[in-house]
């Protein structure tokens, strides 16, 4: 029994930091940091998709399933940035509304081919990327 | 020239067989999340998986009998049931996880939504398992798994700065700005990918299904010390074409479409379609060595008839294991549950689990009775304490670094 005693010591002086520090979460403005990076990383996504959208040959299917995954990241993004305080939180919000419209219409342009509204679409993204970059969202 | 065929057929099998939803899903997230800075972490695991998979080869070879045969009998039902209990739960889980891979595989492939292709992945496991030979199972699978190479292309094709990611893949600590907890609980999940406890149940086993025999020594350590490793090099492939491509722009992977991502980027259509094919043969090709693993250790147990090589009708309670295990898979899968996140779950569970498979390996292995001369040597042994140190640190760190970071996120 003795043996084991230093063991059952160190496992919770172990343990129970660890968790308590996972429990704790982070500030306001850490949760917005992580959120608006999850939502850069979403436009990217579907920057890289409509340029590949205008390929000669794009692989459709597995485009469209690229934007409807990052359509649902955004929307728990969404959820995520509406429960935060503050005005940078109303922003970002605003900002994944926008994403989310522009998400919906590449998903319906895909396949269809039609070349000037990816590219409207690319440069609308590009636009979109820029203003998350000056909210401080950038890699 | 047979035998050269052979051990050609046998290590690019491994190599492709390596790679499986774990190593797939979790090379991707860690090359967008720390570039190459967890090369460290799959060869720590290619070199765990190649010592203690030589092993159960090597006691299948001599004593004809598979590992977990020799468990029960080596340390009783006690303690063998502790092991089953932790490798069966395990090996259903990865099962879940692996329909999970092969219903997104075909996602897609088709745009046609994952859950609609979970019972049909599950229907066609069932049949491979009952209708195709289990060589030609393994070869067939294990050579298209090959595919996954593309990812390796993709790297290339990107054209990074190798010099930065060389520096990357000698690096062991997470970059500055990243929280050490997450770093590491990423690396216990990569490591549990390369050490799954199902490969060393499925290899020993799949030893016994073909017959191995002390002849056949050599050819099985050709295929275990060239084919894991280099089917390790896959695995750094996809984490360095997600390092290359994703990581700049800031993407964190959490779903396989983006773990496709970069091939798409670089490769376009011709890649995608090459990346699919590898992806769905990794998985699938898990899915049936799992869902077979799942069998031979419940009837190896418990002592009922079992092999691939053995009717339904001779081995009914086998089939029936092999069968519920699929079946309750697809069960779980069906559910809706995100295969992504299973499989950081099934890798964690995995994790605790590996000490409880891998301690009976050590000591069946250095039993004379069964080895004889061909029992463990001091390199064999010093390796596979040191590998169980690690092992047991990574199952006693699993499940606090998960609830911690919140399994990675």
């Amino acid at each position: 029994m003795t043996r084991i005693e230093p063991l059952r010591r160190a496992v919770p002086a172990l343990v129970i930091p660890i968790v308590l520090a996972g429990g704790c979460g982070g500030t306001t403005g850490e949760q917005l940091g992580v959120t608006g990076l999850e939502v850069r990383g979403g436009v990217e996504v579907l920057r890289e998709v409509a340029t590949m959208a205008r390929q000669e040959h794009p692989p459709v299917p597995t485009l469209r399933v690229s934007v409807h995954d990052v359509l649902d990241t955004l929307s728990s993004a969404r959820s995520d940035a509406a429960g935060l305080p503050g005005a940078r939180a109303g922003r970002l919000v605003s900002l994944v509304d926008e994403a989310t419209r522009h998400g919906q219409r590449l998903s319906a342009l895909l396949g269809d081919g039609d070349r000037h509204e990816l590219r409207a679409t690319t440069a609308a993204l590009t636009r979109l990327s820029g203003r998350l970059d000056a909210m401080g969202m950038r890699p | 020239m047979k035998p050269l065929l052979a051990i050609t057929l046998g290590v690019l099998s491994a190599v492709g067989g390596f790679v499986d939803i774990g190593d797939l899903v979790e090379s991707g997230v860690v090359g967008a999340k720390y570039g190459l800075r967890m090369v460290w972490v799959v060869a720590l695991g290619v070199i765990g998986i190649c010592v203690y998979a030589e092993m159960a080869g090597r006691v299948v070879a001599i004593s004809g009998r598979p590992v977990f045969d020799l468990v029960r009998e080596r340390l009783g039902p006690r303690m063998a049931l502790a092991n089953l209990a932790g490798s069966f739960l395990v090996s259903l889980f990865t099962v879940a996880a692996e329909i999970g891979g092969v219903a997104m595989a075909v996602e897609l492939a088709s745009g046609v939504d994952r859950l609609i292709w979970v019972l049909p992945a599950g229907l066609l496991g069932w049949l491979v398992i009952w209708l195709v030979r289990f060589e030609h199972m393994q070869q067939a699978f294990g050579l298209a798994g090959l595919a996954v190479a593309v990812f390796a292309v993709a790297m290339w094709a990107a054209g990074p700065d190798w010099g930065a990611l060389g520096a990357q893949a000698v690096r062991l600590w997470p970059p500055g700005d990243e929280a050490a907890p997450t770093y590491f609980f990423h690396a216990v999940a990569l490591f549990a990918s390369a050490m799954t406890p199902y490969v060393v149940f499925f290899f020993s086993s799949g030893g016994a299904e073909e017959r191995w025999s002390r002849k056949d020594l050599r050819t099985e350590r050709v295929n275990t010390l060239l084919g894991f490793p280099l089917g390790g090099l896959l695995s750094v492939g996809i984490a360095g074409a997600a390092a290359v491509v994703l990581a700049p722009l800031g993407v964190r992977v959490d779903t396989l479409s983006q773990i496709v991502l970069p091939v798409a980027v670089t490769l376009g259509l011709a890649g995608v379609v090459v990346a699919l094919i590898g992806i769905f043969a990794t998985t699938f090709g898990a899915c049936l060595e799992t869902a077979l693993s799942s069998g031979y250790t419940l009837a190896q147990y418990f002592g009922w008839s079992w092999g691939k090589r053995v009717g339904p009708s001779r081995a009914p309670r086998f089939h029936l294991g092999v069968a519920g295990a699929l079946l309750i898979a697809v069960l779980v899968v069906q559910t809706g549950a995100d295969p992504v996140m299973l499989t950081e779950l099934s890798l964690i569970f995995s994790a605790v689990a590996l000490p409880l498979t891998y301690l009976p390996v050590l000591m069946v292995a250095n039993d004379r009775e069964y080895l004889g001369d061909k029992a463990n040597g001091r390199l064999s042994n010093s390796l596979g304490l040191v590998y169980l140190i690690i092992t047991g640190i990574a199952a006693l760190a699993a499940i606090p670094l998960s609830i911690a970071t919140g399994a990675g996120g």
